[in-house]
């Protein structure tokens, strides 16, 4: 079944007829999208079978629980299914989308040869594919790591993603800006449907929610965090060392590296909400560092933003 | 001059300098929960007491005092502490190092009250005297030296004035080493006098580092 019905707008025949046809149909598919990878591949679909475009990729950043980022394919989308994958999807490409992560800027329609390597261009010549694109996107948000990524392992990270159009002959001059367009305000409507997570996570009235952690605020583990300059760079007499809060201090105090917030909070008679204010300001001062049960590290700017 | 003018000098600056620095550290430490500022409170109280003791062992002549045995262990163990803090900031570690510190010091305490019924002379006394004397110094060339990395990565004050007030701390201690084996009266004063030095500079580095 065709998806992506121009018919439904008079001016079909149009780069901006289709544009708006698409756009639209992704309002109303968005609506049933319950991952992000789901409005990727839908929208390569629709650009595969809209535009003509022979080849579309969608390559982002994934981040695992150690801190390392990686460029991941997170659609690939080929109009001729006989089009062997490997072509297109090789260390080489991999490379490229990485450069182009790497550099945050999209390139206009150009020869394979002006971007890739001989060999590659070669290659993809060889199947037609003698033209490229690539669209640089990003916003404030998180992605999440792909649906088929162990929830385990990764983490969502700041949204940015490369999706390479190849083609076997140039597009119309209205053609790509259109699918520019298109891509920028599929990003908006993942942001506002909640596939791209939001950077900072706000406390809410059924605790505090991490979009990074299973975990939420009162069941994580704060640990102390000595000042490793203090008494070799700097005066451990000065009065800077002290808390100056109350709260904080008895928070800090309670601190045993082993219990939750939740533990210590009912251990010294203290609601959530001034222990919130006490971490705050422990965190401000970098006096105390979040973990969850199994100690991994936490990144404290997604309950309190930067500090 | 008194004879023990010079010790006395060297005792009450001591006595002075490390109980300030005691009562301050310890008043942080209770406003900051830092369990570092608690070793180094506790540390430099040992150290003010041995002074106490020094001084009493010097002048008080109506009842025996060994008190040497209290004063050489007393400070290479506060010292060897203040050191132990700054080898590593891990909660688990410095509360561990605390607790260890507590019960030492408890020790120390008997060691203290026992003065009156030790033996006046040390078993082999030149050796005895050297090793116990010896390692306070040896400590603090280690303090010296964490100080000067410290101020080779960074500038500050405080830490040079630290690595400077360990120093010759240090050279205060080393120097007095020989007249453990033959009494040499201008070592032992060369020594007290760098000592006073010493604890003058490490004032200062609390005070304005």
């Amino acid at each position: 079944m065709n998806r992506y019905n121009t018919a439904d707008n008079p001016s079909s025949g149009g780069q901006n007829g289709r544009q708006l046809v698409l756009i639209g149909q992704l309002y109303r598919a968005a609506v049933n999208m319950h991952h992000i990878d789901e409005m990727f591949g839908w929208l390569a679909r629709g650009i595969v079978q809209i535009f003509n475009v022979q080849v579309v990729q969608i390559w982002a950043m994934q981040g695992n629980r150690t801190g390392n980022l990686s460029v991941e394919l997170r659609t690939l989308v080929c109009q001729e299914v006989s089009l062997p994958e490997h072509i297109v999807t090789n260390n080489q490409v991999a490379a490229t989308a990485t450069q182009i992560l790497t550099g945050k800027r999209s390139y206009p329609l150009q020869t394979i040869s002006n971007i890739f390597t001989a060999y590659q261009a070669s290659l993809l010549s060889r199947y037609g594919l003698n033209y490229c694109s690539c669209n640089f996107l990003t916003n404030g948000r998180l992605l999440p790591p792909a649906h088929t990524a162990a929830p385990t392992q990764y983490i969502p990270v700041p949204f940015e993603a490369v999706v390479l159009h190849f083609l076997r002959q140039p597009l119309p001059n209205e053609a790509l800006p259109a699918i520019k367009l298109i891509l920028e305000q599929a990003v908006s409507i993942a942001g506002n449907r909640g596939l791209l997570l939001p950077a900072i996570s706000a406390p809410g009235s059924n605790g505090f929610l991490d979009v990074r952690s299973q975990f939420t605020l009162p069941e994580l583990v704060p640990h102390r965090a000595e000042d490793a300059n203090l008494m070799t760079s700097s005066n451990p007499l000065a009065g800077s060392v002290a808390i100056s809060d109350k709260q904080a201090r008895r928070l800090y105090a309670a601190i045993d590296g082993h219990k939750s917030l939740n533990e210590i909070c009912a251990d010294i008679g203290m609601d959530l909400k001034d222990a919130y204010i006490a971490l705050e300001h422990l965190m401000a001062q970098h006096r105390v560092q979040l973990t969850e049960p199994g100690g991994q590290v936490v990144d404290s700017a997604l309950f309190f933003g930067k500090l | 001059m008194d004879e023990n003018f010079i010790p006395n000098v060297l005792s009450i600056t001591l006595f002075i300098v490390s109980f300030i620095i005691s009562l301050r550290a310890f008043y942080l430490s209770y406003r900051a929960r830092s369990r570092r500022l608690f070793i180094l409170g506790l540390s430099m109280a040992v150290i003010s007491l041995t002074a106490a003791a020094g001084y009493a062992g010097d002048n008080v002549t109506s009842v025996s005092l060994n008190v040497d045995w209290f004063n050489y262990i007393g400070q290479t163990v506060s010292f060897l502490f203040i050191l132990l803090s700054l080898l590593r900031s891990s909660d688990e570690y410095l509360r561990k190092l605390m607790n260890w510190q507590i019960a030492v010091s408890f020790l120390l305490l008997i060691l203290m009250f026992l003065a009156p019924v030790l033996p006046p002379e040390f078993p082999a006394p030149a050796v005895t005297k050297s090793i116990l004397s010896g390692s306070r110094g040896v400590i603090c060339l280690v303090i010296f030296y964490y100080y000067a990395l410290a101020f080779m990565k960074k500038e500050t004050r405080f830490s040079f004035l630290m690595a400077a007030a360990f120093l010759l701390l240090s050279f205060g201690y080393c120097i007095i080493i020989p007249k453990y084996i033959s009494p040499n009266d201008a070592l032992d004063r060369g020594g007290d006098i760098i000592r006073i030095c010493g604890l003058v500079t490490l004032f200062l580095a609390t005070l304005v580092g």
